[in-house]
């Protein structure tokens, strides 16, 4: 497959209110606010390479792995980025010479939580004052994903500068969030001192549309201005039902799609990972039969270490829970009649779906098994100008 | 539209007048200079979408606010007012080519004059019709050293903005020496003048694409060279009608039915639409502007052209949504040019993909109407630098964009001799290809590329010769002197590696267009 493009943005490209956040001083703290395709992201991006080329030390936060890989990809190597736990618990361990304060966990071989209450309580008697490094600029992406003890810690610890972008609204893992009064409360900001960003720049329109449907309404985070559907809309979101004996052509559609557009990177977003395990595995079988030359077909689930190619196109197929962040031209949803959409976790669904359909920028099919029972119908958009149902 | 002729006239310099020797200084913000560089005109606020920032532009739109010399510093305060962030600079232009009817502000009144013989340095302010292209900014000027390096760096911030391409200098003595004087001054004796910028940036973004793909496409050759031109040539007319849709457009010729195809026209009105909807919210893709054009067309029809029509736009749109087909299979059941043109114009979503395609099936004619659809929905502006840089077509295609724009809007307004059309090296190379300039030129590039193409020819006097061949090579004994020994290139073998699709060094390219023009 052929390399994506990834370039600068052209001065029109930059709207007067991103250029507003591309003013904001280097020192201070800052938040931008935005729903998704609002360009976010770009500006916290626009910041580092400002800052780097002023040569001011930086660090880029990001929240998980994938989205450390996919934003050194944009940037370039010399972005210097880091999961923020990762580089919470360096930060930790240099200032205070002892291991992050864990919450013990019931299975030796998991994950521990950071203690959090402990944590602020070793900070708040840090006497950052006394302490002559030099703090980095700070810049977060998607600091809705961090919890609000984290950024209590940082202005402890004597972090100034910091640069935060967030969307409370695109929040996959509950409970260890921060809300826009958190975020607000924590860098001591006045409502108004924060930035909202409103319009949508990245996605297709009728993406924008769709993840509309699934918006669940805090106006902290207001979703962004959408113009009316246009008469003609050729491009629109798509709901693809498939029998089992449609799986293996759909596959092959699928493959086609990439041979049509070889530096374009299309993700199949699944459920759980028997479903990644069922797509990555028909498209490894039929990209050897196909009789055209291989599509760049790569995976990757939790625990996973290897690199994943976003600066190059092909297929990447991947659990929900790691898309946060991440962008791609194309996004499948693959078996979304394996979501459970019953009464308790409706909310929750819906913002998956949001989530999940506004990582793509051009082009979303949401695909379905024949089943008699599809609980995630509750939530489907029934309006065929924001979904063709096929 | 201008009652003169387009680009083939106006080759008659005019005479420097008073106006002339005039230092003209247009007072603007960084932000602005830069989108208007980008842009490769200095226009109205229309031009600017939704990122116009208040300066001297807006005073009347559709005329350009010039200072002789010394600087109002209400004018300079107003350039910045919107935003904390914008910096103060002005344009300095250089007017020498330029000529026609300008507004001059004079004791408070303003009044008619033809420049440069009516403008004698003693206005306060003159305005001259929009757009001028960039190329008569002779220097950027800064008040500060700071202000300049800031729009500097922001300039780098940005994939289209080529400030690196003009004089900046940062000088504080205009800026302190601004007099006074209240801006706006009254103007309700000017009015605005509409001016079309849409159809020359369309213009730009048509000749990029064609110029880039006359590097490796015969028809693209042909075809560049039409669309520099008003009246098209015999071969376009013959070679191309589809084609002559789109040149229609931009020379506002009429087309009618009897003398045109239907393709033709369909392929103006899809041309004309995907300007058009750039001008209004430019919220609609332009793939959709197109299958609007589509349908609407394919309600007319009737019998075996409307099946037809049925199933282009059946599998076009199967191309976006969720494709069954690769580009060699749709092209296998299409055969006329306007399908496949629309097929490999839906199957890329911008002009660099659109360059990247590479099929056996697809014809060089095909390649072009794709091409020219994506300059018409991308436009100058839009192309990418690297297109923009190749071929010097950013030293020359604003030049046209601005005289078309002039004679569309109807303005008398000269510019100049516009600058020779830009021209690929291999439209160069296949004029005269007996000519030692160009095969110098062939045998330079071979050798810098590598290409394996090269023969050399050894002229040898009568005689007896023996082959010796040793461990270490072989070697030709002779009696006599060699006569000459002349290297070329082998013409079929080198044609094949230009028309492939990998890039000449920009510096070998250089060096050989200087042996080609010189």
């Amino acid at each position: 497959m052929a390399e994506r493009r990834f370039q600068l943005p052209g001065i029109q490209d930059l709207s007067k209110e991103q250029e507003s956040v591309r003013a904001l001083p280097f020192e201070g703290q800052h938040l931008i606010i935005g729903g998704p395709g609002t360009g976010k992201s770009v500006m916290a991006l626009l910041r580092a390479k400002a800052l780097a080329d002023e040569e001011f030390d930086y660090r880029f936060l990001v929240f998980n792995h994938l989205l450390l890989q996919s934003s050194r990809r944009l940037f370039g190597n010399e972005l210097r980025s880091q999961q923020w736990q990762s580089w919470f618990i360096s930060v930790f361990k240099e200032g205070f010479r002892r291991d992050l304060p864990r919450i013990s966990s019931a299975n030796s071989s998991q994950w521990s939580p950071f203690d959090w209450e402990e944590i602020v309580k070793l900070c708040e008697s840090y006497d950052a004052d006394n302490d002559a490094r030099k703090r980095p600029f700070l810049i977060i992406d998607e600091g809705q994903d961090m919890p609000p003890p984290f950024y209590e810690a940082l202005v402890l610890l004597g972090f100034e500068n910091i640069f935060l972008v967030a969307d409370q609204n695109q929040q996959i893992e509950d409970g260890e969030n921060s809300s826009r009064q958190d975020l607000e409360d924590a860098l001591g900001l006045d409502a108004d001192d924060t930035i909202e960003l409103t319009e949508n720049y990245r996605n297709h329109l009728a993406i924008a549309r769709l993840a509309r449907a699934f918006y669940t309404g805090d106006p902290a985070s207001p979703p962004p201005k959408l113009p009316d559907p246009p008469p003609y809309e050729v491009k629109k979101p798509i709901l693809f039902t498939y029998r089992p004996e449609q799986f293996c052509p759909v596959i092959d559609r699928m493959l086609k799609m990439a041979i049509n557009s070889p530096r374009k990177l299309i993700g199949i977003l699944c459920p759980n990972n028997k479903v990644r395990e069922k797509f990555y595995g028909a498209l490894v079988s039929q990209n050897k039969t196909a009789g055209h030359s291989p599509v760049m077909l790569t995976t990757f689930s939790s625990g996973d270490k290897h690199e994943m190619p976003f600066d190059e196109g092909g297929v990447m197929v991947i659990n929900t829970q790691a898309c946060k962040g991440l962008e791609f031209d194309t996004v499948f949803l693959a078996d979304i009649d394996q979501f459970r959409c019953d009464a308790q976790n409706l909310e929750r669904t819906k913002k998956l779906f949001y989530v999940m359909i506004a990582r793509a920028t051009e082009h979303v099919i949401l695909l379905r098994q024949q089943s008699d029972e599809m609980t995630v119908d509750a939530i489907i958009p029934k309006d065929s100008t924001v979904l063709e149902i096929k | 539209m201008g009652s003169g002729e387009l680009f083939e006239s106006n080759e008659q310099r005019v005479q420097p007048g008073r106006g002339h020797e005039i230092k003209w200084r247009l007072v603007t913000n960084h932000q602005n200079l830069m989108f208007m560089l980008s842009a490769g005109m200095i226009m109205p606020p229309s031009g600017f979408g939704k990122k116009y920032y208040q300066d001297t532009l807006s005073l009347v739109p559709g005329w350009v606010p010039l200072f002789p010399e010394t600087l109002w510093q209400s004018a300079i305060d107003h350039s910045v007012s919107e935003q904390a962030l914008l910096r103060p600079c002005y344009a300095e232009l250089d007017l020498s080519r330029v000529s026609g009817g300008v507004k001059v502000l004079r004791s408070g009144g303003w009044e008619d004059a033809q420049f440069p013989d009516e403008v004698y340095g003693n206005e306060d302010l003159i305005l001259v019709p929009s757009p001028l292209p960039v190329s008569l900014v002779k220097e950027i000027v800064f008040s500060s050293k700071e202000n300049k390096s800031f729009c500097d760096k922001d300039a780098q911030n940005f994939s289209n903005v080529p400030l690196a391409d003009f004089k900046t200098k940062a000088v504080a003595s205009p800026f302190k020496k601004a007099k006074s004087g209240s801006w706006p001054p009254p103007i309700d004796e000017v009015e605005e003048r509409h001016v079309e910028l849409t159809l020359p940036d369309a213009f730009g973004g048509v000749v990029t694409l064609l110029s880039r793909l006359s590097k490796r496409n015969d028809a693209a050759i042909t075809l560049a060279r039409e669309f520099f031109q008003k009246t098209p040539g015999d071969e376009i007319v013959k070679s191309f009608p589809m084609l002559l849709g789109a040149h229609a457009l931009f020379y506002s010729s009429d087309m009618s039915s009897e003398q045109h195809g239907a393709s033709s026209i369909l392929f103006r009105n899809l041309a004309e639409s995907l300007v058009r909807e750039r001008e209004g919210a430019g919220k609609i893709s332009p793939k959709d502007t197109i299958m609007g054009v589509l349908e609407d067309s394919n309600i007319g029809l009737q019998g075996q052209a409307k099946q037809a029509g049925e199933r282009l736009i059946e599998d076009l749109k199967r191309i976006v949504q969720f494709p069954d087909k690769t580009l060699d299979d749709l092209l296998e059941n299409h055969q006329k040019p306007l399908p496949r043109s629309l097929i490999i114009f839906f199957m890329n979503d911008n002009s660099l993909d659109l360059l990247d395609v590479s099929s056996a099936q697809i014809m060089g004619y095909e390649f072009c109407g794709a091409a020219i659809l994506s300059g018409m929905a991308e436009g100058w502006m839009r192309m990418p630098a690297s297109l923009r840089e190749s071929n010097g077509l950013n030293r020359v295609v604003p030049d046209y964009m601005a005289h078309l724009s002039h004679w569309l809007s109807g303005s008398d307004l000269g510019l100049g001799p516009l600058p020779d059309r830009p021209r690929s090296l291999r439209e160069l190379l296949s004029e005269k290809r007996s000519d030692i300039k160009v095969n110098n030129a062939a045998l330079y590039i071979a050798r810098a590329c590598k290409w394996d193409c090269i023969k050399t020819c050894i002229k040898l006097g009568k005689g007896d010769y023996q082959l010796l061949i040793d461990g270490s090579g072989a070697s030709l004994l002779l009696d006599g002197d060699v006569k000459a020994v002349e290297s070329g290139v082998d013409q079929e073998k080198f044609m094949a590696f230009l028309n492939s699709e990998s890039d000449i060094p920009a510096k070998v390219e250089i060096e050989a267009r200087k042996m080609l023009e010189n």
